[in-house]
């Protein structure tokens, strides 16, 4: 059963991620997108996180997809023309590469992932709440620092982004 | 249970880090806090300051060795080496900046924010002994350099260097993320002290995931060390900045992107280093030719040394694929070395250069007859270009000497010929600049004013005094390299 919804998960979220790319109106690709973005959530469910899985879908198929589709729409992005001179070079070479990373991966497939490779089980504590407490436990003991780096990462960006953007002062 | 955590994390053993962020705090206060017109200058003063406490409290700590965060950082001579190098670094860039930046018009607090930040990042990604420490300090760096590269908004170029900087720079992060995802599920973790283990155990039978995370990880570090062929982004962002930044960029990011290479490939990935020598030893050898071929081309000035830069970090190359004490002593030799004599060669050229709203500026034809105008900046500057070329008496000769001798001494001979070969090409474009100051006319119509502050001149004078006292005596600094690799290998 796990298998079959696995596999349909898997199957959706490639097909959408794949026209994200190549649909030409961006609107439609944004909901792809949103799409693409549901499917990891149910990655997370399978996987028991269920806490990651309701932030998954508030705060990226959520927010940040309905800023994507405000400013699209503000700008009022139509079909784009074709790109000017069309470079067939680099989009040859640009899919000699994806099909590389392509047989890259189907050789992955085939062999086994190697010897002593750790099998993840989650402990009991990360049922509980889907994961809420466990997250917040280790968020605050373990990676501390990586969390309050995150932070000034953060700042960092934002103050950038105003310093950019903000009207001038003469 | 509480106090035990706290004591177990050391939080002590981050002081600089977290100096770092404490000034970056007080500065956006004291840019709010006081009257417009003056405190641009107040949080310049407060960065030099804190800087400089910084600079102290590596110091006073480089005993105090370990981990920190249960595991997640190292404290070892190592991380103290790059740290007193990159806020050293970042001190002089600051300190020369505050006329620079009112004739940019970029006149800003945000301008010194940002280089604060900047080093925040490359502090984590010299210290990270966890791959996500590592990649959280490239992102902040980087967030901070794009924002760097775009302040002079009323420049096109500035816009599209800080565009494409930042185009390319995503989508590097998402190589790094992919490869550390893949290395996650090979060695289940992402601590480089887990990964050696694991990897190590596994010997010759390394998992083909894992060399593709190397490989992926491998992707990202050439490009924030501006490697070809991931070099792409940086002649058009090294234009685009305004040039202090470019000073800034071509020498600090390239220290800790190289910092932060050298303790994951050397400790973590060191069982496979079969492997990722080889594709070293090519992008070294096209690193080195190509930026030199495109530099041979270049009329302007700070575009040369752009290109250069892509040569130098070739250089660089050399040594690390040897992977050994005594390439790895190379590389940090260098990197000060570069460091020092790049950010003097980088202020000349902002001295010389006519207008700074012009785009056309840094032309070789601006140093004609220097040597009548100005004859301390066209000696300055002849120091630095030799240094650069890798002649003696100065540092650079130095330098180069002990990447190459390290090549040899590992049995890379036809690599070590190939970047001598190059090092004499290079001497073509840095010697046609000495030319123009020293051997050419005075030509008033392409003469600008000169653009020179006390603080530049300081700093360019130590700066010459540093190139020639380690290219006299270069022991001192050599034996310091020596004693932080210890700490790695």
């Amino acid at each position: 059963m796990q298998t079959i919804i696995f596999a349909l998960l898997a199957l959706v979220s490639l097909f959408s991620a794949i026209m994200v790319v190549t649909r030409k109106n961006p609107v439609f690709s944004i909901l792809y997108l949103v799409l693409t973005f549901f499917c990891f959530a149910g990655f997370y469910v399978m996987l028991g996180a269920t806490f990651l899985a309701a932030i998954q879908i508030l705060v990226y198929a959520g927010a940040i997809m309905v800023l994507f589709l405000f400013v699209v729409m503000m700008l009022n992005l139509r079909e784009p023309e074709e790109l000017e001179g069309k470079n067939t070079l680099w989009q040859t070479m640009g899919a000699v590469v994806a099909i590389g990373f392509g047989l890259l991966v189907l050789a992955f497939l085939g062999r086994s992932p190697g010897a002593g490779v750790p099998n993840f089980q989650p402990g009991e504590e990360a049922y509980v709440m889907g994961g809420a407490k466990a997250l917040g436990k280790l968020l605050f003991t373990e990676f501390v620092f990586p969390f309050e780096i995150a932070g000034v990462l953060l700042l960092a960006a934002v103050i950038g982004a105003v310093a950019l953007a903000k009207r001038k002062r003469v | 249970m509480f106090d035990n955590l706290i004591a177990g994390m050391h939080v002590g053993r981050v002081l600089p880090e977290i100096l770092v962020v404490v000034v970056a705090f007080a500065a956006i206060l004291i840019d709010i806090i006081m009257p417009r017109g003056r405190s641009t200058r107040g949080v310049q003063v407060v960065s030099v300051l804190g800087l400089l406490m910084v600079i102290a409290a590596s110091f006073f700590q480089r005993g105090d060795t370990g981990q920190a965060f249960s595991g997640m950082v190292m404290i070892d001579n190592y991380t103290t080496f790059f740290r007193i190098l990159l806020s050293a670094i970042t001190l002089l860039i600051i300190g020369v900046s505050e006329r620079y930046i009112e004739i940019t018009r970029i006149r800003i607090a945000e301008y010194y924010l940002m280089l604060l930040f900047a080093l925040f990042g490359m502090l984590l990604m010299t210290m990270g002994q966890d791959l996500l420490i590592i990649f959280l300090g490239i992102e902040t760096m980087s967030v901070s350099l794009y924002a760097l590269v775009g302040m002079t908004r009323h420049k096109h170029a500035s816009n599209e260097g800080a565009l494409k900087y930042f185009l390319l720079g995503a989508f590097t992060t998402g190589f790094f993320l992919y490869g550390i995802a893949l290395v996650f599920g090979v060695t289940g973790s992402t601590n480089i002290v887990d990964i050696t283990v694991f990897l190590k155990s596994a010997g010759s039978e390394t998992p083909i995931i894992a060399w593709a995370g190397a490989g992926l990880i491998m992707i990202a570090f050439a490009f924030k060390a501006a490697l070809v062929p991931f070099h792409w982004w940086s002649p058009d962002a090294y234009e685009g900045a305004p040039t202090t930044i470019t000073a800034f960029m071509s020498t600090a990011p390239k220290a800790a992107a190289f910092a932060a290479f050298l303790r994951v490939f050397y400790v973590a990935f060191g069982s496979m280093s079969d492997g990722w020598t080889m594709v070293l030893w090519w992008i070294a050898v096209v690193s080195m030719t190509f930026g030199n071929l495109l530099a041979l081309r270049q009329d302007s000035v700070k575009r040369m040394l752009a290109f250069s830069s892509i040569t130098h970090a070739g250089y660089l190359v050399v040594a690390f694929l040897t992977f050994g004490q005594q390439g790895a002593s190379a590389i940090l030799f260098y990197l000060v070395v570069y460091g020092i004599m790049n950010i003097g060669a980088f202020l000349v050229a902002i001295a010389v250069n006519r207008n700074e709203d012009d785009d056309k500026g840094y032309h070789f034809d601006d140093y004609k007859g220097l040597v009548y105008r100005r004859p301390g900046m066209a000696i300055a500057m002849l120091v630095f270009m030799l240094s650069l070329a890798g002649i003696p008496p100065t540092a650079g000769f130095f330098g180069k000497y002990y990447i190459f001798s390290s090549a040899v001494s590992a049995g890379f001979v036809g690599l070590a010929v190939i970047g001598v070969l190059n090092s004499a090409v290079s001497v073509y474009y840095y010697l046609r600049l000495i030319v123009n100051m020293f051997l050419t006319e005075r030509d008033e119509e392409t003469e600008g004013r000169i653009f020179w502050t006390g603080e530049m001149a300081q700093v360019v004078l130590i700066c010459v005094i540093l190139v020639l006292l380690i290219g006299l005596f270069p022991d001192t600094l050599l034996n310091a390299a020596r004693a932080s690799v210890a700490a790695l290998l």
